[in-house]
Order: C-alpha cells, then structure tokens, then sequence
C-alpha cells in the first residue's frame, strides 16, 4: 500500500482556536487522519508538511523507520519544534492508515495494551470555567466527579504573563502567595480524592520555585511541572535535591537526543513528552522505553485537541511505566463534534476497543469542512 | 485471539552434533484459537533443559487464555516485575515465547514482522560468517577456508585469531595472531570486512598489544578483547585503540544496556534477541543504542529461527551494522524448515510476501532428532 497525497486542515471549532491535521491518502480505499497541531508556530508546521509531501508520496505506508531517518535523524537541520511537529503528523497518519489496513488498532502494532483504559489529568482552563461551577473551588469538585485523578492548574496569576505587558514575566512574590492561595482552596475542596498537578509554565526562576515547591508539599501534589526553564538543568538539580515533591517536564525537548541528559541526570520524577511534537508515535515509543530503564514515569503533554490525546493513548497504553495522559476537558465535547463517535472517555479515562482500528477515530468532514480557520496566525506570546 | 497451547522442543540437528559447535535447540511453538501457530528460539547452550523448564513450568501455564497482541504485559509480567527477574535462562524462555507471539501477530495481520516494527531500511540484511574456520589447524589452513568463504559469498568474516595459537605464552599468541589477521587480510583483499573475536580470553596487556598490533589491518571491529565485566579493561583499551571496540552478547535487555552507553567505549553493541527479551526489547534496546551513537550487530550462535527473528529487528535498525550468522547454521535453513530465509552474497533478501517471520518449521523432521546431554565450554 503506497502513499498518494498528503492533505492538510485546519479546523478552527469556535473560531477562536486552531486545530491542525493531516490527511495521509494511499492507494487502496483507506486513509489516516492525525493531529498536529502547535500553537503560536501552526503555519511554519503546514510548510514542513509541504516540504514533505513529494518526497512521500509513492512511499510504502510501512515504511516509517526510513522516512523518518531521513527526514530527522539524518537530516542536515535536524529537528526544531515545527519540523518535529509535521514528521509528527505525518507519522500518526501513516500508523492510522495501518492500523486500518491490518483493522487492528495501533496499540497492537507497538506492544498491545496494558490495560483497557488509560487514565487522564485535567487539564486545559478548567479551574476558570463557569460551566464547571462557580468557584475553582467547585469546578475542582466537578472534575473529580468526572472521574479524574489527577487535576493540573497554573496557580500564579497571569497579570503580567501577557506579551504586551509593561513588565512582561514578571512573577511578584505576592503572585507566589496567591499561587499559594489558589492549590489551598482547591486541596481544600478535594481533598486526597485526586492529585493536584502544579503547571509552572517555567514561568519562575529558581529563587522562587524552591520557595513555591516548599509551600506546595503540604497539598502532597502529583507533580511541579516545569518550576523553572525547561532546560535549566541545574535549577532542576536543585529543586530535586531540596523539595520533596515530585518534579515534571519535557514538553519542550525533543525525541531520544533530547531526553537523553533528563533520563541520565535523574532529577525528573515524570518526563512529559509531547508526541505531536516528536517525530511521532515510534518515537515517541522508543523515548518512553528508554525512560523506563531510568526507572522514570511519563505523562504525555498534550494542550492541543482531542485526537493528539488519542493518539497519545496508543502509546501509553503498551508501557509499564505510564502515569497519566494530560487531557483538556473541553476536548469531550468537541470530539462528539468532530469525530462521529466522539472520543471513548470515561470516568477520567480513554476507553480502548479493539474493534476501533488506527488511531480509533472517523471523522466527521461535514464539521471539519465547514468551521476551516479563516486565520492561521495565532496571536504571539502566551 | 487466545493463546490455546505452549510447547518446548529441545533438538539437536545432527549437524550441531560437532565437539565445536555441538548445542541443543530450542523452539518454542505458541497455538491459539484462530488455528495460527507461532514458533520462536530459546536456543542456550548448557541450559537446554533448565529454559525448557522456565518455559513449560513457570511461565506458559499462565499464558493460556491471554492475547498474543499482549505482548507488553508478557515482557513486564515474566521479567521487569518479576522479583527474581533476569538471567540467560529466563530471559531465553521470554524470548522465545515472545518472538512466536510476534510470528502469530505478522501471520494475522498478513505482513513480515518487520512491517510492524517500523518497515525495512533497506532490501536486504547484511550478515557476516562465522564457524567457517572450525577445521582449520595452522595460518595457511585459515586462509585458504577464507578465500572458500568468500567465494561462497561472504564479505565479512569474524574468526578468533588466537584461538589455534592458545599453546604459546600470552605475547606471542597474540602476535602469532595478528600475523594471521594480516594474512587473511592479504589474501581476500581490501573489499572484505574482517572481524576479530576474542571471547573474552585476554588480559588487558595482552589485549593492548593485539589492539595495537591490529591497527594497519583495517578490522571493523575487536569483540570482547578481555572479559566482559572487566570494566576497567574495557575502558582503558576503549581509550587508547583506534579499533572499534565490540561486546554486549552478554548484557541483557534495556536495563542492561542503560548501565554502559554512557561510557564511550562500546562502538558496535551485541545484543542476542534470543536472550534479551525477544524481538520487541531488541527493537527497544537498539533505539537506545541510536541515541547513544552505537551500532548495533546482533550476536548469534543460535539457530536458523532465532537469525530469522533478528532479520526482522535488524531490517528497522537505522544504526544496524550487520548480523553475526554461524556457516552451519544457514544449512539449517533447508534442514529444519519447509520454507525459509532467501540468503544470497552475505545478505538476507527481505520478502514482503511472507508473513510473521518469515519461516515455516518442519515440525516433523525436527520431532524425528533426539536431546543430546551436553557441556561446551568456552575456548582457552
């Protein structure tokens, strides 16, 4: 089965947020369908598949492992987010196109699942979402209600984060008791009935992150993700040997090259690899095993729709050592809209069939078709 | 899709049945529900029966009834959360049941299991001989079996050098050794890779002298020039000699692996899909290896079935360098199996039309060999 034309979408559901996906077309009746969408960067993305396309069509669809060597590993600009995130969309589309040719889903292409369902956090703007309740408070009670076990937040206010602020990342210190202020309200609500996640955005230095992680380990959370920059090294060193609470991160480094000093340095509890941004679910695969051997767990990061979450779970699914999938709340009902099934989720968990072949989603072109964004320029900044 | 039934058969094909390269196999055969029979290799010398046992006695049992698809949950259950995880012998028996699971999976979804794994790198696999030098007894012996070789296809050939000079003291075997590398290097010509192995027989300083002595022969690499756990050896000599250095045939699974990657003296990894877990630890482990900068060349002393695994891995592998295959052992090919590996001028030839392995084993041949009590012990 070869590869004939790569198409691309992107689909903009309320006009407001972009979603980017690809289209793999061979030549028998089956094509695959993936997400990859990367915020802020979305058109330098769709000229990476554009790159792509002609030297993939006529390709034999099983033939990853080569493509892929070609066009990262051995490539001679090798890597960058936007490159990694079309190879990556690309790649899940092939395996959806397989999975279907062989009507099997892509989780038996890579191990077979370790369990039915696989367990998502919250995530995504939940804590500041009217139609979950009237407090941060209640909606955490909502989402624990919905069966989740583990409920991430960014509890520093956003004042200053905004790219045309005067005093843009600006983090005052009574932005860290807010913070404070914030989990304690939430702990307060839940309880022990599910973790919170602390999401640091690396919006703090490391003066402040020791000091946040200290007052942190009385809500005993899951993990402090990203407390400092994503590659600051020594700040991560630090902050492991002095705060007892788990630390997390990764979304923003890239592949086995780019994980490789995590895994090796040990400081990380949890590594959070974003597979629509690396290469895709063979590589993505590949990194969680060799995490495995440093006896780390991985999240899989995942801000985007419901499909990068799905696909996401094919991997996770098949690996010992998965903790849990991040997933924006939202995306369930959205995927009801653009997908003709809707994701399988339930009690906080992607539910997995074997009777859904690749990536287990049909889409609902109809939908797709007619909400296509109108701008593919997001707005710079966070 | 269910597992029905496991089974062990431990066989010496008269062939293997030679003082120096006598071993039993092992093939593990996997039957499920939907009439898909699955075979995979368990081959371990000196541990025929003690595998045959781990297979049989304390893992197939609670197999039965499970998904050949889960294939992830069989490596974690039987190794990674197993209190007493590890060992050539248990890891044998995963890796024979797991490489049949991976035959079943490639017959049911009707593809080579390299298909599932990523696909074919390139149309073939290239091998290099090995066993080919059993009968010779001086230099001039040694040379004219390689030129046999290589008339017979091969263009690439490991052979220990000091192995027939084992008599003299240290420093002289070694440049007796060395004489006979650059005789055969002489005689085949520059086209032709040439590998050492040494079994791990040397000293460090006689490990030295022969690395050192090597260096003008164009080798492509020196495997496990002193013991395998003499690390301080090891990363001396990685220091100091311009000669890849080769190893890993005793080192098992990721977890093995992760402990020397970082070292920066392994060049070339040997891992032997038969006794890491089987073909998707293989797979992983390999991946590792790439991050690393290694390459890997799979070790394989075992039978034709096991080679057949490896093939499916190595055909992946973007840092695959080339596969170990014993001379006798592709005679196996027309002995034990009704339909076989396509192999022509050092290469295995990938065929997309045939599914799972690639292999279909003549089960009534090899139920007509008998088990050979046996003892091999490594050459001094």
């Amino acid at each position: 089965m070869k590869i004939t034309d790569i198409k691309q979408y992107v689909y903009s559901p309320d006009g407001r947020r972009n979603l980017h996906f690809v289209k793999v077309e061979t030549d028998e009746d089956i094509f695959g369908f993936a997400e990859c969408t990367l915020r802020v960067k979305l058109p330098l993305v769709m000229e990476g598949i554009k790159l792509l396309t002609p030297h993939m069509v006529g390709l034999s669809i099983f033939d990853i492992e080569a493509w892929v060597n070609k066009f990262y590993t051995h490539d001679r600009w090798r890597g960058g987010v936007a490159m990694n995130t079309a190879i990556a969309g690309v790649e899940m589309a092939v395996y959806d196109a397989i999975g279907k040719k062989l009507k099997m889903p892509v989780y038996n292409l890579l191990g077979g699942k370790m369990s039915d369902r696989v367990a998502c956090y919250a995530s995504g703007p939940w804590a500041a979402q009217p139609e979950y309740g009237d407090s941060p408070a209640e909606r955490a009670k909502t989402m624990v209600k919905m069966g989740f076990k583990g409920l991430k937040m960014d509890p520093l206010p956003w004042v200053s984060f905004k790219a045309d602020h005067p005093d843009y990342d600006l983090v005052t210190k009574a932005d860290m008791y807010k913070a404070v202020e914030n989990v304690g309200a939430v702990y307060d609500a839940i309880g022990d009935s599910a973790s919170i996640l602390i999401e640091g955005h690396g919006r703090t230095d490391y003066i402040q992150a020791i000091w946040l992680a200290k007052e942190y380990e009385q809500f005993k959370i899951g993990f402090f993700e990203e407390p400092v920059e994503a590659d600051d090294w020594d700040g991560y060193k630090k902050l492991a040997l002095k705060a007892n609470v788990p630390l997390a991160a990764g979304e923003r480094l890239f592949t086995r090259w780019g994980h490789r000093r995590i895994y090796e340095s040990g400081f990380l509890s949890i590594v959070q690899p974003d597979f629509t941004h690396c290469c895709g679910l063979l590589e993505s695969k590949k990194m969680v095993a060799m995490a495995e051997a440093y006896y780390m767990k991985f999240a899989p990061h995942n801000s985007s729709g419901p499909s990068a979450s799905m696909a996401a779970a094919m991997v996770d699914a098949t690996m010992p050592n998965f903790y849990m999938q991040e997933f924006v709340v939202d995306n369930i009902p959205l995927s009801q809209k653009m997908y003709k099934d809707g994701i399988p989720f339930e009690d906080g968990a992607i539910l997995l069939d074997d009777g859904r072949y690749g990536l287990g989603l049909d889409p609902n072109w109809e939908e797709i078709e007619s909400h296509l964004s109108a701008n593919i320029y997001d707005k710079l900044g966070w | 899709m269910k597992i029905t039934n496991i089974e062990t058969l431990v066989f010496v094909d008269d062939l293997m049945d030679n003082p120096k390269f006598m071993r039993n196999n092992i093939l593990v055969k996997v039957d499920t529900d939907e009439g898909i029979t699955g075979v995979g290799e368990a081959t371990i010398r000196n541990r025929e029966l003690a595998v045959k046992a781990a297979v049989d006695d304390h893992i197939a049992p609670f197999l039965i009834g499970t998904s050949p698809f889960d294939v992830s949950k069989m490596f974690d259950r039987f190794f990674t959360r197993d209190a007493w995880r590890g060992g050539a012998v248990l890891l044998s028996a995963v890796s024979g049941i797991e490489t049949a699971m991976w035959d079943i999976i490639g017959k049911y979804a009707g593809q080579p299991v390299y298909n599932l794994l990523g696909g074919k790198f390139k149309p073939d696999v290239r091998t290099y001989a090995n066993g080919w030098f059993f009968e010779c007894k001086s230099s001039e012996e040694y040379v004219e079996a390689a030129l046999k070789t290589v008339e017979a296809g091969w263009d690439a050939l490991k052979w220990d050098p000091p192995l027939i000079f084992k008599d003299l003291p240290e420093y002289l075997m070694v440049e007796e050794a060395a004489k006979n590398v650059y005789a055969i290097r002489e005689a085949v010509g520059r086209d032709v890779d040439l590998l050492i192995e040494i079994h791990g027989q040397l000293s460090y300083a006689g490990a030295m002298k022969f690395a050192k002595l090597l260096e003008d022969a164009d080798v492509m690499f020196m495997e496990e020039p002193m013991p395998p756990d003499d690390k301080e050896g090891f990363q001396k000599l990685g220091l100091k000699t311009a000669i890849p250095i080769a190893g890993g045939e005793r080192i098992f699974t990721r977890f093995g692996y992760k402990a020397i990657i970082n070292e920066g003296v392994l060049s070339v990894a040997q891992p032997d899909l038969t006794h890491m877990g089987g073909i998707l630890e293989t797979k992983l482990t390999a991946a590792m290896l790439e991050a690393a900068y290694i390459k890997f060349a799979p070790h394989n002393s075992n039978g034709i079935v096991a080679t057949a695994a490896a093939v499916m891995v190595d055909a992946t592998g973007p840092n695959f360098l080339i596969q170990e295959m014993g001379t006798p052992v592709l005679q196996q090919n027309e002995r034990i199996l009704k339909s076989g590996l396509t192999w022509k001028k050092g290469r295995f030839i990938l065929d997309d039309s045939k599914p799972g392995l690639g292999v279909e084993v003549d089960f009534d041949t090899i139920k007509k060999f008998g088990y050979k009590r046996s003892f091999t012990e490594l050459p001094k």
